[in-house]
């Protein structure tokens, strides 16, 4: 069966040949492991990310023909994945582009954002995303200890701590940081190095990715949007998408993407070198 | 006599195809000539010297040219259009319900990305840009066609050195990847020795080798003929050699080849040496002293390199012995060569190996006997007109010389056949020595006429006084798809001295030879 | 590590079919290719695209052009006199626009030089035809290709100054193509009839009708054309051969405008009637829409995807997006199909006109699985035309999802073609065509099916890959 990909993310490079195999399949979404990393194929209707494959219109019921352990092939800008042929030749690219500073009054909209998004969290996830940016704040040791009580926390295919962690790795990385957010983000991944076994697969991928500063285009955009100063219907429309992710991943990220913006850029307080 | 000939617009035919459909249209009773030809430049000049006429050069057209009766030249016609009309793949290509003819390498990864490896045999013109294709699309690729320009040889090994891809070839008959057969090649149990060699026969000769001393192969990856030529250096031998030491089912490495140019001699063996694997190394025709230094073992001859190999790969000393003739076989040497009329005096080696002949010049003049070639190593001398042997004789019958508008002997043994009743029925011949190509590509049965042949001529050669001796060699596996078992045992009937190695045939003969020389002052 | 020892093998034969046939006998998994020597047997050209393929700089080019094509949202805005919207023929110019690639007076076919010598008396530059036909000869009206001038025309192609042309404009880029009306069939200037009929047909088609449809167009709700032209790819028609459920579907609009307008009945029932009468009167629209569909996609450097597919009459010729305004030109190729009686091959006039402006848009002759009534004319089936649609695929840089076709399960119509595919694959784009006769005003003598010529697309190709310097060595000569 042969279908046509809209768009890829920046790296996902199908010129370069190499196999892999079907993670996990679902009917809007299907994970790959390729060599290491982890693509996604997307359903049309999915946002973007870094590493994806996102595919045109009704796609998504061709995806329900994959299954666990089927082989991929990639070459020479087609995809084969289990008995799909995707053809990708002329599927435009996304990446993540940087981040402006943020624009004033950040407080106001980072408090419209955790409004909608609260009640849609996990009830710990609030909890969580300060207790890291505190602990960010502190110690090594107070990290280690609050990133352990974080990662794999909480429900969801990606626990909602984990999630929570992605929405503060995608303000840490996202440039507009500077310095500050380049030693926390390091920090944090030193703190989630032991501990990354104990959640699943696809979340590992997914905080790894953050780490790199490479997050999906929802959550990517919202905070663009937040730090553009982007009207409000905008900023709504953007903070729906995210909120569309998982039953509670999008809320719960969003709690981290606020947080991470106090500590970023509302503390007074400044880090150790 | 009538000339008769019909074009056919855009219609493609490989040159397997082409020779068969010119095979059958020739043997219209009341046919002279005939020629099934794509009608490229060169060709159309064939035609016009073979009398055939003259022709418009059209490169993407076929030509049919028949010459003979006026009916026959008809009936020829008829027939070759009915041949043509064939298709193999059955069902024209536009009835409903036909999937689409895969006609290109991007169609054929557009349909399925999982193809990794491209096989290339068409015309030399177009080989190198299919080569390029299929390197560009990501993938593997072999090439046996021939005549490919050296810049483009050179062109395609760097783009795969860039890429990490391997160009097996130009002129690369023989490899096995992944278990896979590929070109003509042997059925060789998997195992721990991976092969890198510029010759084909020479890589079928150390696999098959290595099969039958119980071990086994985990690649063999060919390089094409012209590799380890200086305007090439080695590009593909020293990317199969990182490949297999890099690779955890390998444990051994034999590289084969003629000597290399010296300064892509020293980079091969420099690489050789610094690989963690024992390495053994035979380039026919040199000294193994001069390759052997630290990790690398040299070999004198191809079996011996296979028995090197099999050694190191069971963690034992891999002794380099001499081939000698055993007792028993001296005795019977002597017997026979006492049997012989004087005039009887020469060896004749007609072979369908290249590197087989090869190796058996090197093993005649390493006792002192010269022999004319088609193919003459170094110190033997150039046989000016092939079809006809002169003392000693010692030919390639796949050669270029042998092989124009004709199939190559290992698929179509036939001219193999009868240029041995040649050699038996000339008065000076002793020996006759030959080998027989087992595996994917050779004839099913490749001595299908040969044991007429050998037992006709002998017996002609008798009546005349004369005892004409065979040795041959069987290079196969008991898993190649001709019965070996049955092949050794028919000439073994048939009076053949079979040996267990292309090497040790030609030790027999040239012992032969040397008391023939001896016994006659 | 060799990544390839790790993989299962899967074989591409090319070459002799035996090697192939072994590796499946040793249990390996093999596809044997139906291979010819490419780009017409020619070496050297072959190998110039064998370094063409998978070069980043066309595959990004050509994503581009793609993109701009696949966003192109032609929109019908106006119906004004070509010298109103063409500079080129503006007030003063004695120029004449006629279809497919350049072509000298002399060289051309009758039914170009008898529409030209008619348009010449249409304009009033001579009073009769011999003195038009002088005229023409005499190069005193310059003859220039309407592509030349963002503009089509079907068959001979014919658009002068006077004449009324559709304005449709991409929305997305804003750029714009016209094309002339379709007087309808039989003895019609397209085909090269110049009679008083013809003339008193046009200059009513320049006045009248033309205010008529102007105010119309003026006055459309929706002027979109895609989504039409989506609509009627599901009732049969293709857009090239067949534009009658189109031209119900706009007949429409222009009914419910005019219904709207304060125009005199008498005036709107003539136009409407001679809309009603013609079912082809949809196609110049639909070649307007697709000159600037392509056009959005055509100039962008280094890209090998086909804008331009159009004959003359004569030759055939197509341009690249990223080879600029060059033409690569070659002896149209024959039409397979079927003579309406009385007619033959002989009477034929080779291939003409800009529709495969269409075609080179994924409609035509690329959507003939929606409209398999063509295949008729060549003893063909509805699955060879959805075949011939599939077909086409292997030679295009994807299909158009606003393009649906039922019978490929509603996937889009293969579309943009990449002439490194063509040549690679030996597959020529075929075009779904009308044959005229090669006497000037005799009409329509039969249609059938052409495909456009190799030898354009070996020329395009050896063109892009000069200007990208791609090729790495010294290109051998065929021995």
């Amino acid at each position: 069966m042969a279908l046509q990909a809209l768009s890829l993310g920046s790296e996902v490079d199908l010129w370069r040949p190499q196999t892999g195999a079907v993670h996990s399949a679902f009917a809007r979404a299907v994970n790959l492991r390729m060599n290491g990393e982890m693509w996604t194929v997307l359903g049309a209707n999915l946002p973007d990310t870094p590493f994806g494959i996102r595919l045109a219109q009704g796609g998504h019921l061709a995806l329900l023909h994959v299954q666990a352990g089927d082989l991929v092939h990639v070459r020479a800008g087609y995809m084969r994945v289990g008995p799909l042929i995707l053809d990708c030749r002329t599927a435009s690219r996304w990446a993540p582009t940087r981040w402006p500073q943020p624009a004033t009054d950040l407080e106001v909209r980072l408090a419209a954002i955790e409004q909608v998004a609260r009640p849609r969290a996990w009830t710990g996830s609030a909890g969580l995303a300060s207790e890291v940016t505190d602990a960010l704040r502190r110690s090594d040791r107070d990290l280690a200890r609050a990133v352990c009580r974080t990662v794999g926390r909480g429900p969801g295919l990606t626990p909602a701590g984990d999630d929570v962690l992605v929405g503060i790795l995608a303000v840490l990385t996202c440039g507009a940081s500077g310095p500050a957010g380049i030693r926390a983000t390091a920090r944090l991944v030193c703190a989630l190095a032991p501990v990354l076994h104990s959640t699943p697969d696809v979340s590992r991928h997914l905080l790894d990715q953050a780490a790199r500063g490479l997050p999906g285009r929802a959550l990517h955009e919202l905070g663009k949007a937040v730090f553009e100063g982007a009207p409000n219907d905008i900023l709504a429309n953007a903070l729906d998408r995210v909120l569309d992710t998982g039953r509670t991943s999008g809320a719960d990220a969003c709690l981290g993407l606020a947080a991470a913006c106090r500590f970023t850029f509302l503390t007074t307080e400044r880090l150790a070198a | 006599m009538s000339v008769s000939s019909r074009y056919y617009a855009n219609l493609y035919k490989d040159s397997v195809s082409l020779m068969k459909v010119s095979a059958q249209v020739v043997a219209v009773p009341g046919i002279e000539t005939a020629s099934v030809v794509m009608a490229s430049a060169t060709n159309i000049d064939n035609l016009a010297a073979a009398g055939l006429g003259s022709f418009e050069v059209r490169p993407n057209d076929l030509i049919v040219a028949v010459s003979g009766s006026e009916a026959a030249c008809v009936e020829a016609l008829a027939k070759a259009d009915d041949l043509l009309k064939e298709n193999p793949a059955g069902g024209g290509e536009d009835s409903a319900g036909a999937a689409q003819p895969i006609t290109s390498l991007q169609m054929a990864v557009s349909k399925d990305p999982a193809h990794n490896f491209a096989l290339v045999s068409v015309p030399g013109d177009y080989a190198a840009a299919e080569a390029m294709k299929a390197l560009r699309l990501g993938m593997d690729v072999m090439v046996f066609s021939d005549n490919v320009p050296p810049e483009s040889e050179l062109a395609l090994k760097r783009y795969a050195q860039q890429h990490n891809l391997m160009v097996m070839g130009p002129d690369c008959g023989t490899a096995i990847v992944n278990g896979v057969p590929l070109g003509f090649a042997n059925v060789v149990r998997r195992g721990p020795i991976g092969v890198v060699g510029a010759s084909g026969t020479g890589t079928q000769e150390v696999t098959v080798r290595i099969h039958q001393l119980g071990s086994g192969i985990s690649q063999a990856l060919g390089t094409g003929g012209h590799d380890l030529a200086a305007s090439i250096g080695g590009i593909s031998m020293l990317h199969g050699l990182k490949a297999l030491d890099e690779d955890p089912a390998t444990k051994v490495i034999v590289l084969v080849s003629k000597p290399p140019a010296p300064h892509v001699a020293a980079a091969v063996l420099g690489a050789a040496e610094a690989s963690a694997k024992p390495v053994v190394a035979i380039f026919l025709g040199a000294d193994p002293a001069s390759i052997t230094q630290k990790g690398v073992h040299g070999a004198a001859y191809l079996a011996q390199a296979a028995d090197m190999a099999v050694a190191l790969a069971k963690g034992e000393d891999p002794k380099r012995m001499p081939m000698v003739v055993n007792n028993e076989m001296q005795r019977k040497i002597k017997e026979l060569s006492r049997a012989m009329a004087a005039g009887q005096r020469y060896v004749r080696g007609i072979f369908s190996g290249g590197t087989f002949c090869f190796e058996a010049q090197l093993i005649h003049a390493a006792a002192d006997i010269p022999a004319f070639s088609n193919a003459p190593t170094a110190g033997n001398r150039k046989l000016e007109r092939v079809g006809k042997s002169l003392e000693n004789t010692i030919i390639d019958m796949g050669d270029d010389a042998f092989t124009q508008g004709r199939p190559h002997p290992m698929i179509d043994p036939s001219q193999r056949d009868a240029r041995i009743r040649e050699e038996v029925a000339d008065p000076s011949t002793a020996v006759v020595l030959f080998d027989v190509v087992l595996g994917y590509g050779s004839a099913t049965n490749p001595i299908a006429g040969l044991v007429g042949v050998i037992g006709s001529a002998k017996a002609k050669a008798l009546a005349e006084g004369r005892r004409v001796v065979f040795i041959g060699y069987v290079c196969g596996t008991d898993q190649d798809p001709q019965d070996r078992a049955s092949i050794v045992a028919a000439l073994k009937s048939a009076g053949v001295l079979v040996a267990s190695s292309n090497a040790e045939a030609a030790l027999w003969s040239a012992t032969l030879i040397s008391d023939r020389t001896g016994a006659i002052p | 590590m060799k990544a390839l020892f790790q993989q299962d093998l899967k074989v591409a034969n090319v070459g002799l079919q035996g090697f192939a046939d072994n590796v499946a006998a040793a249990g390996g998994q093999v596809t044997h290719l139906s291979w010819a020597p490419p780009a017409g047997a020619d070496a050297a050209l072959g190998w110039t695209l064998a370094c063409l393929v998978g070069d980043q700089r066309i595959e990004d080019a050509n994503r581009l052009a793609y993109e701009r094509y696949l966003a192109a949202q032609p929109r019908l805005v106006d119906l004004v006199l070509a010298k109103q919207a063409i500079p080129g023929l503006a007030e003063g110019e004695r120029r004449i626009l006629h279809s497919g690639p350049p072509i000298a007076w002399v060289d051309m076919c009758g039914p170009q030089q008898g529409a030209i010598t008619g348009a010449i008396l249409y304009e009033g530059w001579a009073q009769s035809l011999e003195a038009a036909e002088k005229m023409a000869a005499a190069g005193l009206v310059a003859l220039e290709p309407c592509h030349a001038h963002g503009a089509v025309g079907p068959m001979a192609g014919i658009i002068s100054p006077s004449m009324p042309v559709w304005v449709v404009e991409n929305a997305d880029r804003g750029n714009r193509a016209y094309c002339n009306l379709n007087e309808g069939l039989g003895k019609v200037l397209r085909f090269g009839a110049n009679s008083p009929e013809v003339i008193e047909r046009l200059r009513w088609l320049g006045s009248e009708f033309f205010t008529t449809m102007q105010t119309a167009i003026r006055g459309l709700g929706d002027a979109n054309l895609k989504p039409l032209m989506a609509q009627a790819l599901h009732m049969g028609d293709e857009l090239h051969n067949r534009n009658a459920a189109a031209s119900g579907l706009l007949f429409k609009r222009l009914t419910l405008a005019l219904l709207a307008s304060k125009l005199d009945s008498g005036v709107v029932q003539r136009a409407l009637g001679f809309v009603a009468g013609n079912d082809h009167f949809f196609l110049n629209i639909s070649m307007a829409a697709c000159k600037a569909m392509s056009d959005a996609a055509h100039g962008v450097p280094g890209s090998s995807m086909v804008t331009v597919m159009a004959r003359n009459g004569v030759n055939f010729g197509i341009r690249l997006s990223g080879t600029g305004e060059r033409w690569f030109q070659a002896p149209a190729n024959p039409v397979d199909g079927l003579y309406f009686p009385g007619y033959t091959v002989e009477d034929a006039a080779a291939d003409l006109g800009d529709s495969a402006i269409t075609e080179t848009n994924g409609l035509g002759g690329f959507a003939m699985a929606a409209s398999p009534a063509i295949v008729q004319f060549v003893g063909g089936s509805p699955a060879d035309a959805t075949a011939n649609s599939r077909r086409m695929l292997s030679i295009t840089l994807g299909s158009n999802p606003a393009f649906t076709l039922p019978a490929l399960n509603f996937g889009g119509t293969p579309a943009g073609i990449d002439a490194r595919l063509v040549i690679d694959s030996g597959v020529l784009p075929i075009i779904n065509t009308g044959i005229a006769h090669r006497k000037a005003g005799v009409g329509q003598i039969g249609a059938g099916i052409t495909t456009a010529p190799m030898a354009c697309f070996n020329d395009a190709i050896a063109a892009l890959a000069a200007e990208l310097d791609a090729v790495p060595l010294n290109k051998r000569g065929a021995a």
